[in-house]
């Protein structure tokens, strides 16, 4: 497959092929990790060398807790592999170069360097540098070899009590079947032996769990039902994925009865959506193949036949779970791999000849893919998306293009929950807005986190799978750089009931640079990662949602909507400026002509805001005022929102309609006080809050309210606890009350932004 | 009569499947989808009269369509849409997935 090292093999101690793994010594000593797979020599027999180099890229994250030890994880951010790496020997030393390729997102081109040392009793370290072309930066890395496996897995087996008569797990001597290449040296293959050979170290767990399924006429599974099983006998089910494990499940028949083994936990399969997947799969001891199988060794061709069709099946529906396609839908369909089907490959290359020519391996690709591949193809559970795509899949397929961070998945305890959540359906044409919350998991320490979470800051990073599959960060039209707003969470034990452990705000994504990221019927999946104070990185969980299919009245409407000028208005919150005028007058017309929908109420807080306050342009090259609030339009629309909100929540609870009245009511408040009525203001809130406490929003976020209801004045909302897109009338600065002022000394000038050091 | 079994294998998308013996629709599936983890979609039993020698299987929202010659009493068939039409495989044994 590959040049093997030229040096002899006595001079090393060990084979250098296998799994290493450091931390970056340089730039940023012990702030990334690297798992790196060097496959330049022969770790076995009938293990093939691959020639290639591989590694993930790890960012480490720690919060130190007083007292204590600091609470660390790592977030798994990318992979990248070296196709045919450059060798050169030494006395006593061997160094391999080659350039990087990374499986996602666009990187400078980057060469590697792996500097390794021995002696005649032990490998020295590898010393990894990346070195960037046309930069005087590097970034270096000290990994110790773990193990002469790329990867390691392990197997919890359950087995059907009807059906547990032995060979439960296969086990059989390539040599027992005549039709077999005669140049192959016989050799006894099981599961762990099969995956040895590839380069993965596999250990079944000795326990095998009976599924009692005498009392039931329960003849042949079906896919949903062997899920459920996985949910309920997997060990691992309910923990934290991905990870290097697997359920298998021998059991009686499949609903298909051509259908010998299964690798059922895909959405496709088991009918449910979302990660994890490929965690099972089933092997079916009463198909026709395992007809003649027996314990012991095989007396028969037939029964060599079955006890290799056995091997084979068990060996084929884990490969389905690293993420293996069927050979020929890899376009390789004279491939002599597991992952073939005999009578497919005997069609074009006649009768029984598959079995006359396979050597019981995977194919060259699928080895560099099960040891070099994306881990996120690879690992059961790693793709956060539950795509189902696979790295095996034709490299051009779209979907492998997109940004490295929608993959990222943290491994070890955060400190914080970071949880996104919306209402499941939205109307099509209304603004999609989820739910951000940040709630402290640590007991007995309160944590500090940045409240600037709208997307603009860079604090959190969302990313959307569309319908059409397609990954994407959401890019906000604007990019603000500001000093964090720091807010302590109360620690989870102090501050759970009162609700002092969390905060939520309303994240806006409708509109970005790119233009409308909701504008398509159908299913949407989300995703964030909050990057916060301290320089930590953690992913959200993933949310599904809906775009409805428009009447044919939207649908003409939409004509007008999915225009830049009213994208524009919607990412502004609102703008009288007259080069959007044009989006603001389609805003109204949604306003009147959805008038109690969400999409009416939405638009009608947009245009409340760009009616109710204040727009200075340059004209005659003099900076003017050329729009003065409307306050009565604007508080008229404003109240109408707050109503919808109001009956919206009262007749159907969802998550984030009590920001979304929160908002609303805020928004009529600030209106209100700026127009003089600064007692109605204040009612408003009043009301607001007893509003919100009776539908059981924490005190503390009421507490909130009632704060923002005292400090109103005809200056409207303090900034601070304005919500986003409210801006200050500037006219009424110099009418701010003795409060406002000491508010206004408090606030910390804008500074840039200092982001996470690139590798 | 003789009987045919026909295996939708690779290739389907969703399609509207048709088998026809001698001019004479005999079965209609509609949105046949291929299950990856197989290279299965559907598995027909199509009963034939004794005199007929072939089926034709036809995808019609795609326009492909091919003939299957089906001499012996029992045939196992299956058929996959691939390269732009209808690929066929004619076994005396039944298919069998994993």
């Amino acid at each position: 497959m590959g040049t093997q090292i030229p040096a002899p093999a006595a001079a090393r101690p060990v084979p250098l092929s296998g799994r290493y793994r450091g931390e970056m010594s340089a730039p940023a000593a012990g702030r990334s990790a690297l798992e790196l797979r060097i496959d330049i020599d022969p770790t076995g027999a009938n293990t093939p060398v691959a020639n290639r180099i591989s590694g993930d890229f790890f960012d480490i994250n720690s919060v130190p807790i007083p007292g204590g030890l600091p609470r660390t994880w790592q977030v798994y951010r990318e992979s990248w592999i070296v196709d045919q790496p450059e060798v050169r020997c030494f006395a006593g030393a061997i160094e391999i170069t080659g350039t990087m390729r990374y499986w996602k997102g666009s990187h400078p081109a980057t060469l590697i360097t792996i500097s390794i040392a021995w002696d005649e009793l032990a490998l020295g370290q590898a010393e990894v540098t990346l070195q960037e072309t046309g930069s005087a930066a590097s970034s270096r890395f000290t990994c110790d070899q773990v193990s002469h496996f790329f990867r390691e897995l392990s197997i919890e087996v359950a087995a059907c009590s009807s059906i547990s008569q032995q060979p439960i797990l296969p086990a059989y001597n390539t040599g027992a079947h005549n039709n077999r290449p005669t140049d192959v040296q016989a050799r006894v293959l099981d599961i762990p032996k099969a995956y040895a050979e590839a380069g993965v170290r596999v250990s079944i767990d000795p326990t095998i769990r009976p599924i009692d399924d005498s009392a039931v006429s329960l003849r042949a599974w079906s896919s949903a039902e062997l899920y459920d099983a996985l949910q309920t006998y997997f060990s691992l089910a309910g923990s934290e994925w991905p990870r290097w494990a697997m359920w298998g499940i021998l059991a009686t028949s499949f609903d298909t009865p051509s259908v010998g083994g299964i690798m059922f936990d895909v959405q496709q399969e088991r009918g449910a959506a979302g990660s994890p997947e490929r965690k099972g799969f089933a092997v079916f001891r009463n198909h026709s193949w395992f007809s003649a199988l027996r314990d012991g060794d095989p007396t028969t061709q037939n029964e060599a036949a079955a006890a290799r069709q056995f091997l084979y099946t068990w060996v084929h529906e884990a490969g389905h779970a690293f993420n293996f396609l069927h050979s020929w839908n890899k376009n390789r369909p004279d491939a002599l791999s597991w992952m073939n089907y005999d009578w497919k490959y005997d069609s074009r290359n006649g009768s029984n000849r598959y079995w006359s020519r396979f050597r019981f391996r995977f194919d060259d690709e699928e080895l560099i893919h099960l040891r070099h591949g994306d881990r996120a193809s690879v690992i059961m559970g790693g793709d956060p998306w539950g795509a189902s795509g696979s790295a095996s899949a034709p490299p051009s397929a779209e979907y492998l293009r997109f940004a490295p961070g929608a993959m990222a998945q943290a491994e070890g305890n955060v400190p914080l929950e970071v949880l996104i959540r919306s209402k499941t359906y939205f109307e099509f044409l209304e603004p999609v807005e989820i739910e951000l919350r940040l709630r402290n998991l640590l007991d007995n320490y309160p944590l500090q986190i940045d409240t600037n979470l709208a997307l603009d800051y860079g604090t959190v990073t969302l990313y959307i799978r569309r319908p059409d599959g397609r990954i994407l960060e959401f890019a906000p039209v604007t990019c603000r750089v500001a000093e964090p707003a720091g807010k302590l969470l109360a620690s989870s034990n102090e501050g759970a009931e009162s609700g002092e452990n969390r905060h939520s705000t309303l994240l806006q994504l409708t509109y970005g640079s790119p233009g409308f990221y909701f504008d398509h019927p159908g299913e949407y999946q989300l995703r964030a990662v909050y990057n916060g104070l301290g320089d930590i990185a953690i992913p959200s969980n993933m949310i599904r949602l809906r775009v409805g299919s428009p009447t044919k009245e939207r649908d003409i409407f939409a004509q007008d909507f999915f225009e830049h000028k009213v994208g524009l208005n919607l990412a502004f919150n609102g703008s009288a400026s007259p080069y959007l005028r044009k989006g603001l007058d389609v805003i109204r017309t949604a306003c009147e002509q959805y008038a109690d929908t969400a999409l009416g109420a939405k638009m009608a807080v947009v245009a409340a805001n760009a009616l109710g306050r204040p727009f200075y342009r340059v004209e005659n090259d003099k900076l003017t005022q050329s729009h003065k609030p409307d306050f009565a339009t604007a508080i008229s629309l404003s109240e109408r929102a707050v109503n919808t909100w109001k009956s919206s929540a009262a007749a159907q609870p969802e998550v984030a309609s009590n920001l979304l009245l929160q908002r609303a009511a805020s928004a009529k408040a600030d209106l209100l006080a700026r127009s003089g009525r600064v007692a109605q203001g204040r009612s408003e809130l009043m009301t607001l809050s007893k509003d919100l406490l009776g539908r059981g929003v924490p005190s503390a976020a009421v507490r909130g309210i009632e704060t923002s209801a005292k400090l109103l004045d005809t200056s409207g909302l303090p900034a601070d606890i304005r919500p986003e897109g409210l801006t200050a009338d500037p006219e009424a600065v110099e009418s701010v009350s003795l409060a406002t002022e000491l508010r206004t000394s408090s606030r910390k000038k804008s500074t840039a932004r200092t982001k996470k050091p690139r590798r | 009569m003789k009987v045919v079994h026909l295996d939708l294998q690779d290739g389907f998308d969703g399609d509207t499947v048709s088998v026809e013996v001698e001019g004479r629709e005999v079965t209609r599936k509609r949105d046949v989808k291929t299950r990856r983890m197989i290279g299965l979609a559907e598995s027909l039993v199509v009963q034939i009269p004794d005199s007929a020698k072939a089926i034709r299987i036809s995808v019609p929202e795609k326009g492909i369509a091919c003939m299957v010659d089906v001499p012996k009493a029992r045939t196992y068939v299956g058929a996959s849409v691939a390269n732009g039409g209808i690929e066929t495989l004619v076994s005396e044994d039944p298919f069998n997935y994993a």
